[in-house]
């Protein structure tokens, strides 16, 4: 799960957030269209760090991203320890 | 005509064998998703435990070699990127004079060029590695011989500082403990330039979104960051990793950042420029051959500067890295001088973007081969170009070879990733160092 979301969910929402805001911007369309690939690649590449990612996901990226990855920490990682919580006092 | 339909026969088979080579690279990483998520599932979603407390121990890098590797959307697409460079090889050997069209030589180079670095961990297979400390990390950089090593070392700095600034690591200890003293000097700039460009990434992500008065700050700061953790002979490699990264990922920021950087000080945008002109050779559209001879960056390079000291840094830029990515090939420059060495308001900044890459190539290669291929070459005796290949390359490589009759090491090299007069580079030689900043005096 937190590999998906590393490797796949965050990537792309990289890319959209950076489709928004470049799109926003007066830059020429071939200037716009170079960017939004070259962040692509560049946030896929930044998915080889998915295990630390999900370590130290709050200090991540921008700000958009990070409240994602907030979110995640906090609802999907959180809720998981709390199922296993009883188990582990067993 | 026989060797024509002989060679359009093989062209099928030869596609085939490289789409298989694919699929069978990447058959074995989907093998490893399935049972990666099979035992993430199996431990009731906690990942991997490391330890009997069940607790995990982030590592200093990220990867863990003894885990099966998953494909991720990353390694497909560099098993994409292999099959595009291997198709070229095989187009390169079916066509009848053994050769591709000079756009379609340079493209595979920029192939080659930009997944060492981008896919380094992968090309290396570095998660096998057992000695994941810099030294160890360039080491295995080398091993791959002198051109490949070159992408392959900065592509390691930028894995070294991006694992590090992934686990929130303080950027003292990326360079600070990483036990330079065991580097080889050769791989200095190169190290530089990726763990560099890693750092502006860092920072572009965190302030693209600031007022201009809070980025400005941020700038500051992190020059001054830059200043107290880096030898000063390599600190402007640094700097001029910021205009490759700002062009390339927040190209509508580039104006904002010069402006920052003027601020702090007066030199610094002729870095930042110099390495924007590197981000052009390399933006995704200049990738597609018909970009190509005539080079439509090269356009970019002369409109986006704002002054004549930018735009001369910005060729100078653009050439530095069409002379690296090509250097095996010196008819790929010879065509480029074809179409755009005419034109005399580029030439000094040609001349320097060709004399400073050879010089810098010299010292990480430890190599003088290249530099003597280019030296001599005949340009096939095409007359009209022999001439301009004197003019530009030609002088730039005497320049580099007299920069380089000195013993190496206790060199400014930092101070040649921007444009200068061939006169104040050789004087450079000669006075080494000159400082950007003084360490004492505040910003």
């Amino acid at each position: 799960m937190s590999n998906f979301f590393s490797q796949v969910v965050r990537p792309v929402w990289v890319a959209l957030e950076s489709c928004t805001e470049m799109v926003a911007s007066n830059a020429p369309d071939t200037m716009k269209v170079d960017a939004l690939v070259s962040r692509a690649v560049h946030a896929f590449n930044r998915s080889r760090f998915d295990q630390s990612m999900r370590e130290t996901a709050p200090n991540i990226g921008p700000p958009v991203v990070r409240s994602a990855a907030e979110y995640f920490q906090s609802e999907v990682v959180g809720k998981n320890s709390r199922v296993n919580e009883p188990e582990e006092h067993k | 005509m026989d060797q024509f339909f002989k060679s359009v026969a093989c062209l099928g088979d030869a596609i085939s064998v490289c789409a298989f080579r694919g699929i069978e690279e990447t058959v074995p990483l989907m093998t490893g998703s399935i049972t990666s998520l099979a035992s993430f599932f199996a431990s009731g979603g906690r990942g991997r435990d490391t330890g009997t407390t069940g607790t995990q121990t982030p590592s200093p890098l990220l990867f863990d070699p003894s885990a099966p590797a998953p494909a991720s959307p990353r390694q497909l697409l560099w098993t994409a990127w292999q099959i595009c460079r291997r198709s070229l090889d095989c187009f390169e050997k079916i066509s009848p004079v053994n050769k591709l069209p000079a756009q379609w030589q340079e493209m595979r180079n920029k192939l080659e060029a930009f997944s060492l670095f981008e896919h380094v961990d992968l090309e290396l297979n570095l998660a096998g590695a057992a000695d994941r400390s810099l030294p160890g990390l360039a080491h295995r950089a080398h091993l791959l011989g002198p051109y490949f090593s070159v992408w392959a070392t900065e592509g390691v700095g930028h894995y070294f500082a991006d694992s590090h600034l992934s686990c929130d690591n303080h950027m003292t200890t990326i360079w600070g403990n990483a036990r330079t003293h065991d580097l080889p000097i050769a791989s200095l700039v190169p190290l530089h330039a990726g763990i560099g460009l890693a750092l502006v990434e860092r920072l572009l992500a965190d302030i693209h979104g600031l007022s201009s008065n809070e980025f400005q700050k941020h700038v500051a700061e992190c020059v001054r960051l830059f200043q107290n953790t880096f030898q000063p002979e390599y600190l402007e490699i640094i700097y001029e990793a910021l205009g490759l990264a700002t062009r390339n990922l927040y190209p509508h920021l580039t104006a904002k950042m010069h402006l920052s950087l003027l601020r702090v000080n007066e030199e610094l945008p002729e870095y930042f420029w110099h390495g924007v002109g590197r981000a052009l050779y390399f933006v995704p559209s200049s990738f597609l051959p018909g970009n190509s001879a005539p080079w439509k960056a090269l356009e970019m390079c002369m409109k986006e500067p704002p002054n004549e000291t930018c735009r001369r840094n910005t060729v100078a830029g653009f050439v530095w890295a069409l002379t690296l990515v090509n250097i095996r090939q010196p008819h790929i420059m010879a065509e480029f001088l074809s179409h755009h060495g005419k034109n005399p308001q580029a030439q000094e900044a040609i001349v320097n973007g060709v004399c400073s890459a050879l010089i810098i190539w010299a010292r990480s290669c430890s190599n003088s081969h290249d530099l003597n291929r280019m030296n001599h070459y005949q340009c096939d005796g095409r007359e009209p170009i022999l001439n301009l290949w004197n003019r530009y390359v030609g002088e730039a490589c005497r320049n580099a070879l007299v920069y380089c009759s000195a013993k190496a090491g206790g060199e400014h090299l930092g101070k040649l990733f921007r444009y200068q007069t061939t006169a104040r580079l050789l004087a450079s030689k000669k006075q080494g160092h000159n400082l950007l900043f003084d360490r004492h005096r505040p910003i």
